[in-house]
């Protein structure tokens, strides 16, 4: 009874070569013929048919699940450019996949629930361990995309997810899913067996000025905030109108200062990442947010979003008791990306520091985290996070 | 019956009214006061939450100095990752670039990959050819149907063609509106740069690196670092067109040496082919001489005997300078024979172990009178451990007689003659100096010291008859037995002869036989 986790990447123009050296590379770590699970995490340019189909022959995996990203994550760096692939093999885990294509024909919570139903479809024993899922970066209704699959896989049961996409532009989305690659489509993977998985979720955010009431909201849409349209929350801030903000300043605005969203729980915030500013002065955020909610505009810094990795490493130590986990996947958000900059994988480094070395990491940017907000203090239900990092590890 | 009245029990409820408007007014002003202070917390409550809202409003004002602040700090952050990178990226090309020069190759290290690292998705390389017409060395993600469109349009574009002249990099930030709206059409790029690939013999072609209308603008930043690119590119460029020049400049040279050393090598062997006619022709003429002269020699003899008849003195003179001159005729017919041999390779050497000293002592024995009669000095400084050494004594006897004997010719009366023997042990050979006291050699004559036929030119050589043959003949004896040498000379103080007769001698490793003179 074993499981082994071998990681390849290469970063050559010719896509199709591209994806051949990274499955050999994994395949060289794994020495194995086929393999149980392939997870991969590749920039826009390399989504490539031919190259899943050259990596399927190489690697021979009975499940394949992917997403496009900006940047994919490893232990020691972070590459912009590039095909990373995580192969797996276990005769502990038992892994189902799915996938749903043409979200646009279907409402959100009604493709979610879709999807978990194919997963359990597709899932031959009884234990669940955790769900993990990649969500389209152009649909505007992740919340609800959540809740679908939270209402068929149960509260209890652990659901990690991204949004994947191509850039901070979201130009385009795209996952991978067994020989193909999947545009405005959702692809999951439900893991069963003898696992022990952990999750942690962290952002740094801090409120900023003073407190607001979303007086208007509908799903993701803010209407009003004290009485007023929501943009105006933004113009009184960075002193433009919304035009200007629209035009030039939305791209900066939504990644660094995005709204908090008051819950429950004192001092702890749902960061919502502003999306669109439509012309009637709303402001269009990733996830849903409810009416009555006290609203800030939030601020981190390079420290705090460092400290926020460190946090959660810390968080997935205590919860293994110290076990070593077997691999760990990690969904950061582009918005942290951009505040790190450069100093991005010093964050990352913290990971393998607090849980070793030996420890395969491989992960990717994110514009949306799906994961239980307050995971160490409280169960509490799976959510669309924005600006914070997840991760997900199992042992 | 009317008009009776009947008494009433009547009631007095003033002192009820009283007590009722006591307690009303009691109440009323409980009321009132309970209103009163309620009106003073009301108020103070509002105070209070006018000075909240005061402080959150301050609050918001400070907040958004800090976002302001922040937002500054993050774009000046973002500005200084990117020209990090760009340095990054440009300090690995520069790495690459030196390592080739081949022009090929560095175009080709301008590729999407560089392009997309220092933040741009368009890129365009041109370059004038050896006829000064502009071509097209690197493109990318530009319609290549559009490539003669946008030469021919760029070229005659005026802010272009003074960034060729000037040398100056200009792009979507300060360049002019009818500039920027051609660059814009043209490559479908919102942000451009444009830098002119500068060498020191001009401008040899330009850079344009461009981004589609989504991605950021172009900073100042990025137009140094791309000014950087470009000047680094021309740099390797011209580099690799100096060392194509120098190159192909190298191969000429080299065919030329070719061509020269083969018609040497012919010369050479012509040279050598009438040099081995000229020692069989000498060869054959002395050995023709030789013999005749002999007869000429011993009738001489004969007749100054008087054995076939008295003759008067006056003939036996002339017979007696006949004699001489034969034997100087024989002199020099020996040494050309010998030459002659040594040059053909048939002077056959035996080497055999002897010491040095009985050999010198013997020569000066043999060249006492000669000494005597100049009154010049021999001093014979050989060590007395001095090794053994193998030689043919015979030719080494002639190479001492041949250099002492020249010595004792120019070294006026009174002076002295040395012969010194050191061995070099490092070398394995032992080094002979014969050195006189006489009149010394110039310069220019020393260089030819050596050679066939050659007498210096001076007033004791003009006195003294010689061929020429003896030193030419001492230095191919002693390169015959694997030694060297050479000659040192101080106009006024004399001359001395060093040459050097290893240990071993050498063949004995190899054939131990005869060697010929020739073989050295």
């Amino acid at each position: 009874m074993a499981t082994h986790i071998g990681i390849g990447f290469s970063s050559t123009s010719d896509p199709v070569e591209a994806f051949k050296a990274a499955a050999i590379e994994a395949k060289t770590q794994l020495n194995a013929v086929h393999t149980d699970l392939v997870i991969i995490f590749a920039t826009s340019a390399y989504a490539n048919t031919q190259g899943i189909v050259t990596l399927q022959r190489i690697l021979q995996p009975k499940r394949l699940i992917g997403s496009i990203t900006p940047g994919i994550i490893f232990g020691d760096r972070v590459e912009t450019r590039g095909v990373g692939v995580m192969a797996i093999i276990s005769d502990d885990w038992h892994f189902s996949t799915a996938s749903l294509d043409q979200l646009n024909l279907i409402p959100a919570r009604e493709a979610g629930y879709s999807l978990a139903q194919s997963l359990l479809a597709d899932h031959k024993t009884p234990q669940r361990s955790t769900c993990l899922y990649f969500y389209d970066g152009l649909r505007k209704n992740g919340t609800q995309f959540c809740a679908g699959i939270r209402e068929e896989l149960g509260n209890a049961l652990p659901i990690v997810g991204a949004i994947g996409v191509d850039s901070t532009k979201i130009t385009a989305t795209h996952h991978f899913y067994q020989d193909r690659i999947l545009a405005d489509a959702a692809v999951g993977l439900l893991i069963g067996g003898a696992s022990v998985v952990s999750i942690a979720a962290r952002h740094s955010w801090q409120p900023l000025g003073k407190p607001r009431i979303i007086d208007n909201s509908s799903g993701n849409v803010i209407l009003s905030i004290d009485k007023q349209p929501a943009v105006r929350l933004y113009e009184n801030y960075f002193h433009a109108a919304d035009a200007i903000l629209r035009a030039e300043q939305l791209e900066d605005i939504r990644l660094l200062y995005p709204l908090g969203i008051g819950t429950s729980t004192p001092r702890e915030y749902l960061i919502r990442m502003p999306i669109d500013i439509p012309d009637d002065g709303s402001i269009l955020c990733q996830g849903d947010v409810s009416t009555g909610s006290p609203v800030h505009l939030m601020i981190t810094d390079k420290d705090a979003c460092r400290q926020s990795i460190h946090d959660a490493a810390m968080d997935i130590r205590t919860q293994l008791f110290g076990k070593q986990p077997k691999f760990i996947l990690v969904f950061e958000s582009l918005m942290r990306r951009k505040i790190l900059g450069r100093s991005g994988i010093q964050g990352i480094h913290a990971i393998q520091e607090v849980l070793g070395h030996s420890v395969p990491v491989f992960g990717m940017y994110t514009a949306g985290e799906v994961a239980p907000l307050g995971t160490l203090k409280t169960v509490s239900r799976t959510q669309l996070l924005n600006g914070s990092v997840v991760l997900l590890a199992i042992g | 019956m009317a008009g009776v009245a009947y008494p009433v029990n009547q009631v007095d409820i003033t002192p009820f009214l009283i007590v009722a408007s006591l307690l009303l007014v009691l109440g009323i002003s409980v009321l009132a006061y309970f209103f009163i202070g309620k009106s003073e917390e009301f108020k103070e409550l509002k105070a209070s939450f006018d000075k909240m809202m005061r402080s959150f409003n301050e609050l918001d004002e400070q907040a958004k100095l800090i976002v302001k602040t922040d937002l500054e700090l993050n774009k000046i952050q973002e500005e200084l990752d990117r020209r990090l990178i760009g340095l990054n990226t440009l300090q690995k090309l520069a790495r690459t670039m030196s390592m080739t020069l081949d022009e090929q190759e560095l175009f080709q290290k301008i590729n999407q990959d560089l392009a997309t690292e220092l933040g741009f998705s368009r890129a365009l390389v041109l370059a004038y050819d050896e006829n000064n017409a502009m071509n097209t060395r690197v493109n990318i993600g530009i319609d290549p149907s559009k490539l003669e469109h946008i030469q021919s349009e760029l070229t005659v574009d005026p802010q272009f063609l003074n960034a060729l002249k000037n040398g100056m990099t200009f792009s979507s930030l300060n360049s002019s509106q009818k500039t920027k709206a051609r660059i814009v059409q043209l490559f479908e790029t919102e942000h451009f740069i444009l830098s002119p690939l500068l060498t020191q013999r001009g401008v040899s072609g330009a850079l344009f690196v461009g981004n589609r209308y989504t991605a950021p603008a172009v900073t100042e930043g990025d137009e140094e670092i791309v000014a950087i690119l470009a000047s680094q590119l021309a740099q390797s460029l011209e580099n690799s067109q100096l060392f194509e020049q120098v190159y192909s400049s190298s191969r000429t040279l080299e065919t030329k040496v070719n061509e020269r050393t083969k018609e040497l090598s012919h010369a050479l062997k012509d040279v050598e082919e009438i040099s081995k006619k000229k020692s069989e022709f000498i060869s054959a003429v002395s050995h023709e001489l030789r013999t005749p002269l002999t007869s000429i020699k011993g009738y001489a003899s004969i007749l100054m005997t008087g054995k076939v008849g008295e003759i008067p003195d006056a003939v036996k003179e002339r017979l007696g300078k006949i004699n001489t001159h034969s034997d100087n005729l024989v002199k020099l017919i020996n040494d050309l024979l010998d030459i002659s041999r040594i040059e053909s390779g048939r002077v056959e050497m035996k080497a055999e172990p002897h010491a040095i000293r009985p050999m010198l002592d013997n020569i000066s024995d043999l060249l006492t009178p000669q000494l005597r009669d100049k009154g010049v000095t021999i001093k014979l400084n050989i060590p007395a451990d001095l090794p053994m050494l193998e030689y043919d004594d015979t030719q080494l006897d002639r190479v001492f007689i041949n250099l002492i004997g020249n010595a004792i010719k120019f070294t006026p009366a009174n002076g002295i003659i040395t012969v010194n023997a050191h061995p070099n042990l490092e070398r394995r050979e032992v080094v002979f100096e014969v050195a006189d006291t006489g009149i010394g050699i110039n310069k220019e004559n020393l260089t030819k010291l050596f050679d066939e036929f050659f007498r210096v030119d001076n007033e004791i050589n003009m006195k003294v008859k010689g061929t020429g043959l003896g030193l030419a003949l001492a230095k191919n004896i002693v390169e015959a037995h694997y030694g060297h040498m050479w000659v040192t000379s101080e106009e006024g103080h004399g001359t001395t002869f060093h040459f050097t007769i290893p240990f071993e001698h050498k063949l004995k490793e190899t054939k131990k036989t005869k060697k010929t003179i020739g073989d050295a």
